[in-house]
């Protein structure tokens, strides 16, 4: 195959997926793996849940070149890490356990290689399986309405698969009810690209932080790209070599972690080394885990606001003024966003707190929260229950991140006591009592001579 | 590196607690600090020797957490108050203004003493923190727990297991009905202090004969073959008053309370012998049923009853445990430690390895002074000493001392944490002296000659001694045995004439200074892994006289606390008849100092000048007080009053103008005022008397509204309420009886979310 790096090695090719416990998922992957001509030299998955299930599935594909690897850490970011430490190939392909390769995915991304040899990453179409074959309408993305944001919205836990509809349903709800009402997608897109959410270029990272896919007719052809989608990318080997890595401070099913190495990648090699391939498209499944994960939008919300703020702040603010009003600018839109997509209506008002939770932690501590990522994980983390994160959010997790809430008002804390134990009448006695602390109190400071006399 | 602070502060026995990765670095006791008896401010002091001895600052702490659940605490209160109302007002004034002031807002109260730390408080319950405390430094995988005090928020007693790294607590008795208040009543009733007297009454009770006892569970205590108990509330006065008993209590026991420091009469000795019985007896029927209900083999006690040695000496014996491990601190003092320990293991999940013979690294978890500290502070205090290079000759000399009955002061290491002095600020004596225990307890402590003293033996050489098995471990002097039969003398009590306490001063054994009139002992083992150089004394009194018992006191004198740093110390031995003070490796002679000639300065504790260091901040005591004149207001305070009362005298002035229609005395008041502030402003040195003045004479205004204000809170808002509830609502306290009950012991209400350990309810 004439690809420059190609002779350099003997294994080409390496695919990446890492896979949590999703053993229908991952057969499937695995299953249209095994049907690529030409297939990848080198299958790599990296689990991060029961090995013995995994290891099962392994075993149906007995002719697939197929390492597995273990990632204890529950952290999609992490498991790709692990897989890249051991991958021996030239190109690393990195998709999500819940996707599907059409037979000529290698070639396609071999052939884009040899068309741009400045290029050092692709990405492609994920097209949603639930979509209508008419992917005439090309990109799946559209399907989200493009901002890049919708498909951060369902990103499966460790395999970091994004974008799905739990139904399954052509054409999601959100879409449907859209049009619904009339509002035309390009003015839709419109209104997003003026909360600067979303961006009529494509493939590009706003200076909001956020980043705008190809869609409509954009995705059908072949672009310069400033980012790459973390569950259809490949990238040549001396991205890695040159020290890149996912960001593993991103736990569980991560957000922007791949924006965040892509657009580093980008900075570094400069401009077209990272581009849009339509022909690396792929199939899209949604997740098993997606009705679990749905069970804490809340740290799912938590999660996008705060990592996209931590990718913003390192990579894209730079000390601008600009960027900072960008950022401020396009942070209603991120939320409306997420209240206008999300499924259910009764969790709007959970994702709204959470949002507001999320945004108060980051008032609070601009800089502590890039620099202290442990705090801010735990804080991200809090009350994502066990099945979020394979079962390894232990009551501790959730102990130690509560920890870092701030303190309860006395009034509030009073409030909550009765709320538990109902007993209603003690409050006049409360208040009361609280009262006469605050007369105490006067009788301590430079009040004291005046308020008795007063009475 | 994980930093767990525990802090239990604000009802008695103040302390803190540091566990840093699990490991207990170091825990104290205010008291120990502040010089002041039970001490309960806010443990200012002992939380800043915890951190320095780790070497950390309060902002690098992980957690903070505190011993008890103060919502809960005020519920219990309230609800007390209520079903009592319009009785208690009394009590109400007491309650008001500390929970007002402080005990609502313990979250700043408790931020305003750890500068830096910004996380949230961790609240555990009171019982769950003794569990914890009892559990997690125990050298079991697993074992019963059972805890008995006075009261936390609601639970006077609980049991449960504690498996690994989890303690659960399944069932508890509830409030009013409280082993330890009953105990506590009866100490309040026989002359000595509720909550420090509780262990002269253990002192006393062996003289007597328990004829009370039926009287106690007939009418006072419903006591279950269980354990669990309900007390008859009309015999206690604790609910709604000052009082711990009722007259009808008085009624039955003959006679009104004894006057605290009057004579000690028969009857007091014989109720203490009696409650004693009726104690040990709940203790050992709840211990039974406690092994029947969680089938374990080792019982780990803790909460205030576990101090009580004679009645965990019967549950070691006589029930049905293999072993018992009891926490030394088991007041409220450990309950710092229980809830960092619980925080560590429970509640982040961190394993544990049980370990022999305990975690609580012979509970010697206070302050040390170093040679050199200790050497700088005896020459500033101008002392005579003598060095001593090493251990061996250090201890062959203090052995000879002790073998010639000098009374010795012995200052070693690190401070017990916990009631009972361990070897580390203790003072010694030969135990086979006749006269010893006479001689202690009116030169050395200044104390009722009726109460016996501890023994410390070689681990190794218990048994010989006291009915214990061999090398039995008893490091905490929690446990009480009898002496040997063959090392007993028998005493005639016919032919002595001596009567009641007396009873004492016949020697009993040849160890008669540690020996009981009933030939029990307090006995606490000594070996060389947990005690080190205290062993290594021993050892060497053992080479010396054959003989490897000590008495073993706390180093203090009476109505104070045990001493801390080697100043207290020296202090101490001055104002008492102490022969030898022994400091680290420092031996000082009474005899050899310059003025020895003199009668020891009682009266005068000599204040050692020199480059010792400072004297440790003496914190004012919590103000019980509802109101208080501010003596020295800051600069700042002054500012505010001058703007204050320059915006006073214009209001004042314009309400006479305008209510008087008086211009004349409007503009003379305005006048004066007006000349008040000016010179106010213009006189800085004056301006403290003008507070002053202003102040006081605002005073008893304030003291009437206050109270005022207090006795309408009172009738006009609490009674109401209570009278209104009551015909609605069953008893909230439970105070009726009801001996047909199977069991008192109810389910605990577990709690799932461990947000909760964040509130404080």
């Amino acid at each position: 195959m004439p690809f420059s790096c190609l002779y350099l090695s003997p294994v080409a090719t390496s695919l990446i997926v890492p896979t949590v416990d999703r053993v229908d998922d991952l057969a499937r992957c695995l299953a249209s793996v095994a049907r690529l001509r030409p297939g990848f030299d080198e299958v790599i998955v990296v689990g991060q849940g029961d090995e013995g299930r995994t290891r099962e599935v392994l075993a149906r594909f007995p002719d697939l070149p197929v390492t597995l690897l273990r990632s204890e850490a529950l952290s999609l970011p992490r498991a790709r890490n692990v897989g890249i430490e051991r991958a021996r190939g030239d190109c690393l392909f990195f998709v999500d356990d819940d996707t599907e390769l059409p037979p000529g995915y290698v070639a396609a991304a071999l052939d884009a290689f040899k068309r741009h040899p400045e290029a050092v990453g692709l990405t492609g179409t994920a097209v949603s399986a639930g979509a209508t074959a008419s992917a005439g309408e090309a990109s799946a993305r559209t399907e989200d309405a493009g901002p890049r944001t919708h498909h951060t919205g369902c990103a499966g836990v460790p395999s970091g698969c994004r974008r799905r509809r739990p139904e399954n349903a052509p054409r999601s709800g959100r879409v449907r009810r859209w049009a619904g009402i009339g509002v035309p997608e390009r003015l839709k897109h419109a209104l997003y690209a003026l909360l600067l959410v979303y961006s009529w270029r494509r493939n590009r990272v706003l200076r909001s932080g956020s980043a705008s896919f190809a869609h409509g007719a954009a995705a059908g052809q072949p672009h310069e790209a400033e980012w790459l989608h973390g569950c259809n990318c490949v990238y040549r080997r001396r991205v890695f070599d040159d020290g890149f890595r996912f960001d593993e401070d991103r736990l569980g099913w991560a957000r922007d972690e791949d924006v965040d190495l892509s657009y580093r990648v980008h900075k570094r090699y400069g401009r077209g080394s990272l581009r849009f391939e339509p022909a690396l498209s792929l199939t899209h499944h949604s997740g098993a885990d997606h009705a679990d994960r749905l069970e804490s939008p809340e740290a799912m919300i938590r999660m996008k606001v705060v990592y996209r703020y931590i990718f913003w702040r390192l990579e894209v603010y730079g000390g601008s003024p600009l960027n900072l009003l960008c950022y401020l600018w396009g942070q209603p839109g991120f939320v409306l966003f997420h209240l206008l997509n999300h499924l259910r209506a009764r969790r709007r008002w959970r994702i709204l707190r959470a949002a507001a939770s999320a945004y108060l932690y980051l008032l609070r501590r601009p800089r502590a929260a890039v620099e202290d990522r442990a705090a801010t994980n735990r804080f991200v983390l809090r009350g994502a229950g066990g099945r979020q994160r394979g079962g390894s959010l232990a009551p501790a997790e959730n102990f130690a991140a509560e920890a870092d809430r701030a303190r309860p008002s006395f009034l509030a804390e009073i409030w909550a006591f009765m709320a538990v134990n109902k007993k209603w009448w003690l409050l006049p006695i409360i208040v009361v009592l609280s009262l006469f602390g605050v007369l105490l109190w006067l009788s301590s400071t430079a009040v004291a001579p005046f308020i008795y006399p007063l009475f | 590196m994980s930093a767990i602070l525990g802090i239990s502060a604000f009802y008695h026995d103040s302390a803190a607690a540091l566990v840093v990765d699990g490991e207990i670095v170091a825990a104290a006791q205010e008291e120990r600090f502040s010089r002041r008896k039970h001490d309960d401010s806010f443990p200012a002091q002992a939380i800043r020797y915890c951190l320095d001895e780790a070497g950390i600052a309060p902002e690098e702490l992980d957690y903070v957490g505190f011993y008890e659940k103060p919502f809960l605490k005020l519920e219990r209160l309230l609800e007390t108050y209520l079903a009592t109302a319009p009785r208690g007002f009394r009590s109400f004034l007491e309650f008001a203004p500390l929970w007002a002031k402080r005990k609502l807002h313990l979250p700043r109260e408790i931020g305003r003493g750890l500068p830096g730390y910004r996380r949230q408080i961790v609240f555990a319950e009171h019982h769950e923190s003794h569990a914890a405390s009892a559990f997690f430094p125990s050298p079991f995988d697993e074992a019963a727990i059972l805890t008995l005090d006075g009261v936390g928020e609601w639970a006077t007693a609980t049991y449960g297991t504690g498996r690994g790294n989890r303690v659960e607590l399944a069932r508890e008795v509830r409030f009013p009905h409280s082993l330890g208040l009953l105990y506590s009543a009866f100490t309040w009733f026989t002359g000595f202090r509720v909550n420090s007297g509780e262990y002269k009454l253990m002192g006393l009770a062996p003289y007597g004969t328990p004829k009370y006892a039926d009287r106690i569970r007939e009418h006072l205590i419903d006591l279950k073959p269980d354990g669990s108990f309900r007390l008859d509330m009309s015999y206690f006065g604790y609910c709604h008053g000052l009082r711990m008993t009722s007259n009808r209590f008085h009624a039955l026991f003959g006679g009104p309370p004894r006057r605290p420091e009057s004579p000690i009469g028969q009857r007091e000795i014989d109720i203490a012998a009696s409650i004693q019985a009726v104690a040990e007896e709940a203790m050992l029927a709840a211990a039974r049923h406690v092994h029947a209900e969680t089938g374990m083999r080792n019982l780990v006690l803790a909460g205030g009853v576990a101090l009580n040695c004679v009645g965990n000496g019967r549950i070691l014996r006589e029930g049905p445990f293999d072993d018992v491990w009891i926490q030394p601190a088991a007041g409220d003092a450990g309950g710092a430690l229980g809830v960092a320990l619980l925080i560590w293991h429970q509640l982040l999940d961190r394993p544990r390895q049980a370990r022999t013979p305990d975690a609580q690294r012979g509970s010697l978890l206070g302050p040390r002074a170093a040679d050199d500290d200790v050497r700088a502070f005896l020459d500033g205090a101008g002392a005579v000493y003598e060095e001593y290079a090493d251990d061996a000759s250090l201890c062959e000399a203090v052995a000879g001392l002790l073998a010639d009955e000098q009374v010795v002061g012995w200052f070693q290491g690190r401070m017990e944490f916990g009631p009972r002095a361990l070897g580390a600020r203790s003072i010694l004596g030969d135990a086979r002296s006749p006269v010893m225990q006479s001689v202690l307890n009116r030169k050395i402590k200044f104390r009722e000659s009726f109460r016996p003293f501890a023994p410390s033996v070689l681990r190794e050489r218990v048994d010989e001694f006291f009915e214990m098995r061999p090398r039995s471990n008893s490091p905490y002097m929690l446990f009480v045995a009898p002496v040997r039969e063959s090392r007993r003398i028998a005493v005639d009590e016919t032919e002595t004439a001596a009567q009641g306490i007396e009873r004492l001063q016949a020697p009993r054994s040849d160890v008669p200074a540690v020996t009981h009139v009933d030939y029990s002992a307090r006995v606490q083992t000594v070996d060389a892994d947990q005690h080190g150089r205290y062993a290594a004394l021993l050892r060497a009194f053992e080479a010396k006289t054959g003989s490897p018992v000590l008495v073993n006191t706390s180093f203090n004198v009476r109505g104070e606390p045990i001493v801390c740093t080697p100043e207290d110390a020296w202090n101490c031995f001055l104002a008492t008849d102490m022969d030898v003070l022994v400091l680290e490796r420092f031996v000082i002679r009474k005899r050899a100092q310059p003025d020895a000639d003199d009668p020891p300065p009682e009266l005068s504790v000599r204040r050692p000048p020199g480059r010792h260091p400072p004297r440790r901040v003496q914190t004012r005591p919590a103000s019980k007080a509802l109101l208080e004149i501010n003596r020295n207001p800051s600069a700042r305070e002054l500012r505010w009053f001058g703007l204050l009362l320059a915006a006073f005298v214009a209001v004042a002035g314009g309400l006479v103008h305008w209510r008087l229609e008086a211009p004349e005395a409007a503009r003379m008041a305005w006048a004066a005022g007006a000349a008040l502030t000016v010179v106010y402003a213009a006189v800085r040195p004056w301006r403290r008397f003008v507070w002053l003045g202003l102040s006081h004479a605002a005073f008893p205004i304030g003291w009437i509204v206050s109270h005022l204000a207090l006795a309408a809170s009172y009738f006009l808002v609490l009674t109401p309420i209570g009278l209104a509830m009551r015909p609605f609502r069953r008893d909230p306290l439970a105070r009726a009886p009801d001996r047909s009950a199977a069991s008192h012991w109810t389910a605990r209400r577990p709690v799932h979310d461990v947000r909760r350990y964040f509130r404080q309810f």
